[in-house]
């Protein structure tokens, strides 16, 4: 055992059998199994869940959406924050008078966006849209801090186009108020352009920066020169949401600053030949964005992406075929999300990659949520005799280290390991766990009569959660198990949970003293925070 | 909720990026000649080519994010006249500090004729005229300077800068563009080889420096290191049972992650023999906290209605010391990082040496400077740290030359780097310190963002720091800690061949680390 080790080693499968085909998918298209979902293992099944997951017009998920719509949109002094769709220049009016009020309107918003991100995620059926909504969110990273239309942005881009036609989305995304914001094309003029976003669009949202097409004959070179970054600057300067009066998008064909550059510009894109784009306002830009979403490296690029998501963090060493079918469905499909999702999704590398992803902290406590079978985030206050507020939890949550919409840069959360599993994460993690179990399962009371002795207190949803009260210790073990890890465990690891409520022969329920204990050791457990 | 409530949830990430920058991406910064060498930061102290072994300090590397204005904390008030007059002064009408011979009340301490400090960096020494003053104001930096452990190198910065606060400390946290991990993470590959040493940052998560590695450990706060139940759990006093719940746990979790080898459970087996290691240190066996009390006479600057940031620098820097005193024997604490934050992003209401109102840079300095000073005093209070230690505090970029129109000044260049040690006036010192090092660009010409021209690459001075004080080969150096960089010796500090014997708590055959895990 040592401290000192290798940065970066090669994954090595966790210990116990693979799960079934369909824990795999409710971990890695959704955010967690809850108790009951239903079970398969044959690839047939497999095929026909992701097809329902992305058939999201057919998905009844009213449930979700009124509870959504009946959660509070009140600020903390007790005004009325904007709806969720609602238009910039409504958002603009709450911003412009929170200063009188005291309150800091982003962070309200931000507040409210994330229960609300938390409790979809908890709660919808689509649950495969939502995990594309995260990830588009962070493909097209912007912040809260950076600009309020984050909120707007979330509604009106991200979740419209998660699972239309890349060009779509791109298309909306460079002209989200937020985006302008966050990288700086807002201010971009055309006599001196801003090649923050121009840059990114390429680098982040698009090609890549490097050529990465198997045999193509550019493999390996810049997808773009310099050159290229500054003169895409150009043809999208003028898209801005200065001066606009509600802030929301314009196209700038003024002299007046920010203006447009309308002179026509060659790019070379890493294309023989590459592309000329003509004299023109803001049919320029929109032309690039067709060029860009139409060029192979981006279909490789963003295919890539979504394998690395869905499959491994290693995606050119463990499944360079599903990145390469996901490139082609790409490419034949002209971008459309379903099209490539489904040649990555039913593709054989998906159903042999257990092992190869580990949770994000927003995956590991929504699947910890999902596994206590909890529905509603935060927990309604009267249900808990628990000590803690609301904001203890946030805060805890957010300890483990990724709040939503706050990626300072531009590359949104990374998605491998490395980047988050740490010695101290192992602390946090465990230390969510117990939270969520006492926030929600209720506190030990201080029992007067018996010296102070702690008590754990009687708690409907947890005896529902281990199949009744007084059920068989070995039982309760494994339907938490079942519940939380979904396939066997170490024999001496299973021995020893049992015997930490009594043993074998004991009955247990919501009064056993190390019940609750018990739940949260399951989540910190290292078979849990595998994706 | 206000936005500093905000910003603090943001957690591992925060540390990424204090505030992001306009975003000016990969502008490739050109080296301008010096207008005028102030003094050559090359001693003809003589380094040996490869330094013994196990003559290591305890690297403390302290990154001031945000970008540490540091034209105002080290004053250029008389290295030209022009300087003095026809830049600092104009350019910063009301935001410069006054030159130690003004008649105003506030004004900078002179260090050496030509540069001086900050008042508030100099709290408590003779004279110095501060509000607010305490027993925890010591002299601060001033005094640090004073005794020769304080060593000022000018016009550092990244030979990569950009206008974005990201782009700038990732750069400075790995050491070179695109390495994918920290510098540190990389001196700890290249050398520690025996897995003979603790990292720490006493902070919520592991910082970009030391990136891609395992043994880093984040410990936020001793009282609550490890997973908890609920927080005041070890608290529980009067009536009240203690109930150790998170004992149980971990007694099951200790199992349950050494049935693999992969990362997850190897993640997991570090995080419980660091737990080993450390929770003794923290707890009593009884579970109650054991709190830490600094050395007779050492007043860390913990108010909270004073320092600008909660008082985590100050209690981020008494974990290092607890964890550097408590003498563990198989294992010294060899690396600690600590970000100190608070609102050194000062576009706005930056003030100069006033406290009223809604300045922020006084404050701010106050904290660093106090801080940083009864660091180095409850370290030296330890006859055996004396000379082992070694402070490096960077920030990614300084600030404009001159001044915006909302009292702050916006993104700029070079910037200040100190080196603090310890033993210098006893003649045992491990810097040269009580001098200003670096090549005064002037202020005449202005660099990359308008800010100060930058004449040191800020990684040859980690670079020295490693070679004569942590072990490191020039080869490990140049190869495979800041690649390309092409180190060829020390800049100045004193050699440590002399020094080797006296490094504490290092018996016979000391090597490795750690508590006994069957893998």
């Amino acid at each position: 055992m040592t401290f000192v080790r290798d940065g970066v080693a090669a994954p090595e499968a966790p210990p116990g059998a693979a799960p079934t085909l369909a824990r795999l998918a409710y971990n890695r298209l959704g955010f967690g199994a809850r108790p009951g979902d239903p079970d398969f293992n044959d690839e047939a099944a497999l095929n026909a869940y992701i097809d329902a997951q992305l058939n999201i017009e057919a998905i009844d998920d009213s449930a979700c959406d009124t509870f959504v719509a009946g959660m509070s949109r009140k600020d903390s002094k007790n005004g009325d924050m904007p709806a969720l769709n609602a238009t910039t220049a409504q958002i603009k009016a709450y911003e412009d008078g929170s200063e009188a009020r005291d309150i800091y309107a982003i962070g309200e918003m931000s507040d409210y966006l994330v229960r609300v991100t938390y409790t979809r995620a908890l709660l919808s059926k689509k649950q495969l849209y939502e995990v594309m909504v995260d990830f588009w969110t962070n493909h097209f990273n912007t912040t809260f801090s950076e600009s309020i239309y984050k909120y707007w942005e979330d509604t009106h881009v991200i979740r419209k186009y998660a699972l239309t036609s890349f060009r779509d989305i791109l298309g909306a995304s460079a002209k989200s108020p937020a985006m302008l914001s966050f990288l700086s094309n807002k201010y971009s003029d055309g006599r001196n352009p801003n090649e923050n976003y121009g840059r990114e669009l390429m680098e982040l949202h698009t090609l890549g920066s490097i050529n990465k097409i198997p045999g193509d004959p550019n493999n390996g070179k810049n997808n773009y020169t310099e050159v290229d970054v500054h003169r895409v600057a150009g043809i999208l300067s003028g898209w801005t949401n200065a001066k606009s009066g509600d802030d929301a998008f314009r196209f700038n064909d003024t002299p007046d600053w920010p203006t447009h550059d309308f002179t026509g510009k060659e790019l070379s894109l890493g294309t023989p030949g590459g592309h000329f784009i003509p004299y023109g306002g803001i049919d320029q830009g929109e032309l690039l964005l067709d060029i860009l979403s139409e060029h192979p490296s981006t279909a490789w690029f963003v295919a890539r992406k979504l394998c690395r998501r869905f499959i491994s963090d290693d995606p050119d060493g463990f499944c360079p075929n599903a990145v390469k079918a996901g490139a082609e469905a790409f490419i034949s499909s002209h971008g459309d999300i379903r099209t490539v999702l489904k040649a990555i999704l039913k593709h054989e590398d998906f159903r042999r990659s257990w092992g190869q992803k580990v949770k994000r902290p927003f995956e590991y406590y929504i699947s910890a949520m999902r596994g206590l079978n909890l529905t509603s985030y935060p927990p309604p206050r009267t249900n808990t005799g628990s000590d803690f507020n609301d904001w203890e939890l946030n805060d805890k949550l957010e300890s483990i280290g990724q709040k939503l919409f706050e990626m300072p840069p531009p590359t949104g959360y990374p998605d491998f390991r490395f980047a988050w599993m740490n010695t101290s994460q192992v602390f946090s993690r465990w230390t969510v766990g117990n939270f969520l179990v006492r926030r929600y399962f209720g506190e030990y009371k201080q029992d007067q009569s018996t010296s102070w002795k702690a008590v754990a207190q009687p708690n409907a949803a947890l005896d529902a959660l281990i199949g009744g009260a007084g059920s068989n210790a070995a039982t309760v073990v494994d339907k938490l198990i079942a519940n939380f890890i979904g396939h066997s465990i170490d024999a001496a690891d299973r021995t020893a949970l049992i015997n930490y409520i009594g043993g074998a022969s004991a009955t247990v329920s919501s009064t056993t003293f190390n019940l609750r204990p018990l739940v949260g050791v399951l989540i910190a457990s290292p078979y849990f925070q595998w994706r | 909720m206000n936005r500093r409530d905000f910003l603090k949830g943001c957690a591992t990430f925060s540390a990424l990026a204090a505030t992001r920058g306009f975003g000016i991406t990969n502008l490739v910064f050109a080296n301008s000649n010096p207008i005028s060498n102030l003094q050559s930061p090359i001693s003809s102290a003589q380094s040996p080519e490869t330094p013994p072994p196990n003559n290591r300090d305890l690297l403390l590397f302290v990154f001031v994010r945000g970008g540490m204005d540091g034209l105002n904390v080290l004053v250029p008030h008389n290295v030209s006249a022009a300087d003095r007059s026809s830049y600092y002064n104009t350019l910063r009408p009301t935001l410069g500090i006054p030159a130690p011979n003004s008649s105003a009340a506030r004004k900078a301490i002179d260090l050496d004729g030509k540069f001086g400090f900050h008042p508030d960096a100099a709290r408590g020494a003779a004279g110095v005229n501060v509000p607010n003053q305490g027993a925890f104001d010591t002299g601060g930096l001033y005094e640090l300077f004073k005794r020769n452990d304080l060593a000022v190198v000018t016009a550092c910065g990244s030979p990569d800068i950009t206008g974005s606060h990201f782009d700038t400390e990732l750069y400075v946290d790995q050491g070179g563009k695109s390495l994918g991990s920290g510098w540190l993470t990389r001196y700890m590959q290249a050398v520690n080889t025996s897995s003979d040493a603790l990292v720490v940052a006493p902070q919520n998560g592991v910082p970009p420096s030391l990136g891609g590695w395992y043994g880093g450990m984040a410990i936020p706060d001793p009282k609550n290191f490890g997973g908890q139940w609920h927080p005041w759990e070890q608290y529980n006093g009067a009536n009240n049972q203690k109930v150790d719940i998170v004992g149980g746990q971990r007694t099951l979790l200790q199992g349950m992650y050494t049935r693999g080898s992969d990362y997850v459970e190897a993640q997991g087996q570090v995080a419980n023999a660091a737990y080993d290691l450390l929770n003794p240190l923290f707890r009593n066996p009884d579970g109650t906290p054991i709190a830490y009390t600094p050395a007779a006479g050492v007043n860390y600057l913990t108010s909270t209605s004073i320092t600008p940031d909660y008082a985590h620098f100050a209690n981020s820097l008494q974990t290092v010391a607890r964890l550097a005193k408590a003498n563990i024997a198989v294992n010294p604490l060899r690396v600690a990082c600590v970000d100190v934050g608070g609102g050194w992003d000062t576009h706005d209401n930056e003030g100069t040496t006033d406290w009223a109102g809604n300045a922020r840079f006084p404050k701010l300095v106050a904290n660093l400077s106090n801080n940083l000073k009864a660091f180095c005093d409850d370290m030296n209070a330890d006859p055996a740290w004396r000379g082992h230690y070694t402070v490096v505090v960077v920030s990614e970029f300084g600030r404009v030359l001159y001044q915006n129109d909302s009292g702050g000044c916006d993104h700029g260049a070079g910037n200040i780097l100190l080196l603090i040690g310890s033993g210098g006036s006893e003649g045992i010192g491990n810097v040269n310190g009580g001098q200003v090092y670096g090549n005064w660009p002037g202020l005449q010409k202005l660099g990359f963002n308008d800010g100060l021209n930058i004449t040191t690459d800020y990684r040859t001075v980690l670079a020295d720091v490693l070679f004569n004080r942590m072990g490191a080969t020039k080869d490990q150096i140049n190869n495979a800690i800041f690649p390309g960089l092409n180190f060829g010796g020390p800049l100045g500090y004193t050699d440590l061949g002399l020094l080797s014997q006296q490094k504490p708590n290092e018996p016979a055959g000391y090597k490795a680390f750690i508590p006994a895990v069957n893998r």
